[in-house]
């Protein structure tokens, strides 16, 4: 039968027993935020709202047990139990009433290299689905980033390959499975989001490259990909869909791109 | 999963964004609740997710 009941203020109740104690005693002190209702059962009175500092004292491992410490165990099995009815984040001495959060670039995020025909010559970019791969690049030599994109596919490797076969829908775009041919692998390539952290480097890409550039990933608004397009590090931006996180920025719709800022390599 | 590590990035200070995979929203009884980029954690206890018994039956591995 409880004796301690115990009622926080966002209505989570937790109960203890006296003969918790028995097993030795609790050698940390319970920390909590806020105060807690501390009534006792049929061995005492309602007390008033008291902070939990005063309604604990735990007891030290090894202390011989005195009178009063099996109400006072209760009490602290009343608030471990009315802590356990918590989401766990509140378990933590302190925690965020929320977090950051942005949409996976998996599976939608596709970039395909397309020219607006409005906005006078901005490029236009991400096309949501399946159909396309992503491709990672960001090599801190960027003389390797730009091989591996001109050989096309075939510089995917091996195990990016056998991910298209089991993966059917991840398949490349026709014309591009059987390698670049010249003049058209830019074109033809679809490109995901990339993370571009270095400006010089970024900036050789982007302008050793006729596709698009882009970028994505970490980058949560429209302010953090504000410096690299200004930059003419890159030349398109992922953008997060279906209203997840902050990179959808207040634009609509499933798809697109942010635009590349005036004189970034976006512009042509 | 988010709906899951949210209640880890709640629970230390300083966490980073998480990665939200709207493909396996179906999975729980209620949707994560997103608002401006943020993300909340669930309010029951625990991980406060719910399972419906149909998506256990249709995913069990015998």
């Amino acid at each position: 039968m409880p004796v301690v009941f115990i009622t926080t203020e966002d209505g989570t109740r937790g109960s203890g027993t006296p003969g918790s104690l028995l097993g030795g005693g609790h050698g940390h002190p319970l920390r909590a935020q806020g105060r807690f209702r501390a009534a006792a059962g049929r061995r005492g009175r309602p007390r008033p709202r008291t902070p939990v500092a005063q309604a604990v004292q735990t007891t030290a491992v090894g202390r011989p047990p005195r009178a009063g410490d099996p109400g006072q165990a209760a009490v602290d099995l009343a608030l471990w139990t009315s802590r356990g009815k918590s989401p766990v984040c509140r378990c933590t001495s302190s925690w965020a009433a929320a977090a950051k959060a942005r949409r996976s670039t998996a599976r939608t995020a596709v970039v395909v290299h397309e020219r607006a025909r409005d906005g006078g010559g901005v490029r236009r970019v991400p096309r949501a689905g399946d159909d396309g791969v992503k491709m990672k690049i960001g090599h801190e030599d960027p003389g390797v980033d730009i091989r591996r994109v001109r050989r096309g596919p075939q510089g995917l490797g091996r195990r990016c390959l056998d991910r298209r076969r089991r993966q059917p829908e991840m398949g490349f775009p026709d014309g591009a499975a059987g390698g670049p041919r010249a003049g058209t692998a830019g074109r033809r390539m679809v490109r995901g989001a990339v993370v571009v952290r270095g400006y010089p480097r970024s900036r050789r890409l982007a302008a050793a490259l006729d596709i698009p550039v882009a970028m994505g990933e970490t980058l949560g608004s429209r302010f953090e990909f504000d410096a690299y397009l200004r930059a003419g590090a890159v030349e398109s931006c992922n953008r997060i869909s279906s209203g997840s996180a902050g990179s959808r920025d207040g634009q609509g719709g499933h798809s697109g791109g942010c635009r590349p800022a005036a004189g970034g390599a976006g512009t042509t | 999963m988010m709906e899951s590590t949210i209640q880890v990035a709640c629970g230390v200070m300083g966490s980073g964004p998480i990665e939200y995979m709207p493909w396996v929203a179906g999975a729980f009884a209620q949707a994560a609740r997103i608002e401006n980029g943020n993300m909340f954690p669930p309010a029951g206890p625990g991980l406060g997710l719910e399972i419906p018994e149909e998506i256990l039956q249709r995913y069990r591995i015998e």
